[in-house]
């Protein structure tokens, strides 16, 4: 089996997917717009900026630190070891999402 | 104006020793004419002489005495050093933690400033704090004192609300209060051995509302750190900070102290309210202010 192009996309789509089931979830790589910036100088990773959004029943009666807190805890390898340097979250349960 | 018996103007070198070698303890004012942000500092010098009666404040104009100078490492102007009447050298265990001074009575504060002073041989008072320091005097003070590996306590006179009562202009100091946001933080300067979780705690607790951050909120270093200082400002929150790229050990051991593996992160009373999303979505949905103390 090849290794995946895009390891930490995988990662955060699997591991987010295994954990939260959720009902939708958006992971958008913004690496890209982060490649100049001072903090990604000598840096060769590709995949270091994502923005997730994310529903899930899972966050129920949770703050939203708390909430991140999750997120985090489940990509704790991925930040430490594979390159991924800043997520954008947004996590609402199935109500909140359908309010707005 | 009667002269002050516990205030003397240095006339001399020899003046200088007799003096701080006779009196327990020596406030000293290090200044010049010259010196457009002496005048500050001379006021609070003054203000400080008629709180302490019984402690010595001495002004020496250090360009005319530059051995008495020299001897004490006086790099900048102004300075003011608290000169302990020489014993065994103590190293200093923990710096004096930052100070109410405007709720304790003439007793309680006297024997605050002897604490704060006997806590080390020598005690600088500078605009800002040896991490962030808040004038370019202040700053080459600092250095200097590293430099010599002289461990000493400081005291923030900008943090000080009762002696920066005294002086009208720092009312209009750009860190209090008007648009600008910024309460100066009070670094205790803790020696290596001090416990970090004892450290971050008491970080964190610095302010009400404390931002760890990557640069400073005039000059962030990181668009997600300058969002966050933006929303700030337009919410009118007052707001202590942290340069988290000053400090590599409180960078790596607040991530896991907060749970928290990014910055920026607001803390609230002490707790960790979140980054910048949480932030803008807590102001979108209203919810932002009743997790702040009362502004």
């Amino acid at each position: 089996m090849s290794s995946p192009a895009r390891p930490v996309f995988e990662a955060i789509r699997d591991k987010l997917t295994s954990a939260l089931s959720p009902s939708t979830l958006e992971i958008i790589d913004n690496s890209h717009l982060h490649a100049s910036h001072a903090a990604m100088r000598g840096s060769t990773d590709k995949e270091t900026h994502f923005e997730v959004k994310i529903v899930s029943n899972a966050f129920q009666g949770k703050p939203l630190v708390q909430r991140h807190q999750m997120i985090y805890k489940l990509l704790d390898v991925e930040l430490k070891e594979k390159g991924l340097h800043a997520l954008q979250i947004q996590a609402k349960t199935d109500a909140e999402a359908n309010k707005s | 104006m009667a002269s002050k018996t516990n205030v003397a103007t240095i006339l001399s070198d020899e003046q200088f020793k007799m003096l701080a070698g006779s009196a327990t303890i020596s406030v000293a004012n290090f200044y010049a004419d010259w010196a457009e942000q002496c005048k500050d500092m001379n006021e609070v010098f003054d203000e400080l002489s008629n709180k302490f009666p019984k402690l010595q404040f001495l002004k020496v104009e250090a360009e005319e005495y530059p051995d008495t100078s020299e001897d004490m490492e006086i790099a900048a102007v102004p300075t003011f050093l608290v000169i302990k009447q020489a014993e065994a050298y103590k190293p200093a265990d923990v710096a004096a933690p930052a100070a109410n001074f405007s709720e304790m009575t003439p007793e309680q504060l006297q024997a605050r400033l002897k604490a704060l002073i006997n806590s080390n041989k020598v005690m600088v008072f500078l605009k800002g704090t040896p991490q962030e320091p808040r004038c370019g005097f202040s700053r080459q003070v600092v250095d200097l004192l590293t430099e010599q590996r002289t461990t000493y306590g400081s005291f923030n006179i900008l943090a000080d609300e009762t002696v920066r009562a005294a002086l009208k202009e720092y009312s209009n100091w750009p860190t209090y209060p008007q648009r600008n946001d910024c309460i100066g933080d009070f670094q205790k300067l803790a020696p290596p051995e001090d416990d970090i979780n004892t450290r971050l705690k008491e970080l964190i607790n610095q302010s009400p509302v404390m931002l760890f951050m990557k640069g400073n909120p005039d000059g962030p270093r990181c668009g997600f750190s300058r969002q966050i200082v933006q929303l700030l400002r337009d919410q009118n929150v007052k707001f202590g900070y942290f340069d988290i790229l000053e400090d590599d050990e409180v960078r790596q051991t607040l991530k896991e102290f907060s749970n928290w593996p990014t910055y920026p992160q607001l803390y609230a009373n002490g707790e960790l309210l979140g980054g910048l999303d949480i932030v803008k979505e807590m102001i979108a949905s209203g919810d932002f202010a009743s997790c702040l103390p009362p502004q």
